[in-house]
């Protein structure tokens, strides 16, 4: 499978305050001589973590971002408010309103700028992956190279996709129109952090759509990092969680 | 219009419990989710309840069959590729390998050769062949199903566990003489762990491949093109692929059939037919478009005005 080295991106995990683990190198078998050192070595993340939860009278839950590799958290995120989800949503009903007229070129620039920025932080973005759910680095930079095509696929066939049909009807000839429905909401989970949250809001904002996103709790990180390119591609203001947010327990990091 | 201003794509950082109350709310028009069944099952039950629409892409256990005249080292090479790839932690993932007892053998050899020469370690480290899987819990519950299926009479040829007992870790495994009854036939294997079947021909090949509640991808591996589309027709599932495990195409719509959900994930006016991706010059595909009821699904309203 074909993938693009891109220059190393470290701003995002100083961001985070993520200290890459420093390991020595390893390479153990499967063979006799390598069990005890085996199990001596992948023992350690034995603290089952919890991705989601309440903490003992805490008032809100926590999403967290665990290491499986070595068990130690990542990330926590309090879970948004009923009053922070309510005002997205109708956020979300306000935006739809201009969104659905925009013209569809607009909308193919706003995605092409956002494969551009996905390659760009495609580095990022596949260390994040491996942080939070352990995808070996090829994989993630591999996923990253699907994702972008993505983009530019309905950027480039979105508008001919969408484009009315001509029906010949005995009553009179008639028009098959394709239009958006409205607010989306998508429910995606961990175990390809980018493309599963790519492969479905892409085609639906260039429809004219607009998307809330559930991404899983494990992969918060990931969820932000995204967030950040449909952010800086020009689809608008994005999370309701920015960070300089006034919520006192936003933004606790390991 | 500042178009500047515009938002339409919005984070929300909720647990699953909570988006539910989403779900209900009248103002969102559509759900489309991807996870495990269990959870699907609730949030198209309370997508139903709204009476709102929904995609699912739910599980699969994506029947891997090899015909007596595949061509061997590539079949195993794709093998690995569709069993590894995200440490089988993938819903189009190879998960049942239904080998013609003519090659079983062979395949067999060179399979668990491959698998065995992959290292544990760090994901981020490069030459990592084994990352971890995403969590203790899933590692716990993916040894749960092999250890039954053990009990019941399936022989680990590779692998088998953990490497220790609370570990992320689980070592590739081959399990052979898998039947109907046990977790390795009958539910999903996320991880590295391949289910191994061998039949007498090809028809057999086809029923147990159809013998799932699932209904995602597939692939068939045979030198004859034309027997391979005959025989991919007649698997019940939503993408399937003749040499080369069900794959993701930005132009080509995703999804399943039966239990693995409904609905498309990606919407395109893909030529049916078969494509040569020029990064895998034998690698020929074939989604099923004949199984879709919906490809463009979300994307649009279709109505008619006169």
């Amino acid at each position: 499978m074909m993938f693009f080295f891109f220059s190393t991106s470290t701003n995002a995990l100083k961001r985070h305050n993520i200290r890459t683990r420093v390991t020595a190198k390893i390479s153990l078998g499967f063979g006799d001589e390598g069990a005890p050192e085996l199990s001596r070595y992948f023992a350690m993340p034995t603290a089952r973590t919890s991705h989601a939860g309440r903490d003992k009278g805490a008032e809100r839950a926590v999403l967290r971002s665990v290491n499986p590799y070595n068990g130690q958290t990542l990330h926590t995120v309090p879970e948004m408010t009923e009053e922070e989800i309510d005002s997205a949503i109708s956020k979300a009903c306000e935006r739809f309103k201009t969104w659905r007229h925009v013209a569809f070129s607009l909308r193919a620039t706003f995605l092409r700028r956002a494969a551009k920025l996905c390659r760009e932080r495609g580095e990022e973005l596949a260390r994040l992956m491996s942080l939070e759910m352990g995808k070996r680095i090829a994989e993630g930079r591999e996923e990253v190279e699907l994702c972008a095509p993505i983009f530019e696929y309905y950027a480039d066939r979105g508008e001919h996709l969408l484009a009315p049909e001509i029906l010949l009807s005995p009553l009179g000839d008639g028009t098959l129109v394709k239009e958006p429905l409205g607010v989306l909401f998508g429910v995606e989970p961990w175990n390809y952090p980018c493309y599963q949250i790519v492969r479905f809001a892409v085609p639906q904002l260039m429809a004219g759509n607009v998307v809330l996103m559930k991404h899983s709790s494990s992969v918060q990180l990931c969820a932000e990092a995204l967030d950040k390119i449909f952010r800086d591609a020009g689809f608008g203001f994005g999370s309701v969680h920015e960070p300089g947010d006034h919520r006192p327990h936003f933004g606790q990091r390991y | 219009m500042r178009v500047s201003a515009l938002g339409a794509y919005t984070n929300l950082a909720i647990t699953a419990r909570t988006s539910d109350n989403v779900i209900d709310d009248d103002r969102v028009q559509g759900v489309s989710f991807t996870g495990s069944d269990a959870s699907g099952e609730r949030v198209a039950e309370r997508a139903g309840r709204n009476v709102k629409k929904t995609i699912l892409e739910l599980g699969g256990s994506d029947p891997f069959v090899v015909l007596e005249d595949a061509e061997m080292e590539l079949t195993i090479e794709r093998a690995v590729f569709g069993k590894m790839t995200n440490m089988g932690q993938s819903c189009v993932a190879a998960k049942r390998f239904i080998l013609h007892r003519a090659i079983a053998d062979e395949f067999i050899d060179g399979f668990r050769q491959h698998l065995a020469e992959l290292k544990m370690g760090d994901p981020l480290d490069e030459t990592t062949g084994v990352a971890p899987l995403s969590s203790v819990d899933a590692a716990e519950k993916l040894e749960d199903q092999v250890k039954r299926s053990v009990a019941q009479g399936a022989q680990p040829i590779l692998g088998g566990g953990r490497p220790s007992p609370h570990s992320t870790f689980f070592e590739p495994t081959i399990l052979t003489k898998v039947k109907k009854g046990m977790p390795a036939y009958d539910e999903e294997l996320f991880g590295p762990v391949a289910a191994v079947m061998v039949v007498p021909d090809e028809e057999t090949a086809i029923s147990i491949a159809n013998d799932t509640k699932y209904g995602l991808g597939g692939s068939v591996y045979t030198r004859d093109i034309d027997r391979g589309r005959r025989v991919a027709a007649q698997i019940e599932a939503g993408m399937v692929f003749i040499n080369h495990p069900a794959w993701i195409y930005e132009d080509m719509p995703f999804g399943g059939i039966k239990k693995s959900g409904y609905g498309r994930g990606m919407w395109s006016d893909w030529n049916p037919g078969v494509r040569e991706p020029e990064a895998r010059p034998r690698a020929l595909i074939s989604p099923k478009l004949r199984l879709q009821n919906s490809v463009l699904d979300f994307a649009s309203v279709p109505y008619a005005r006169t």
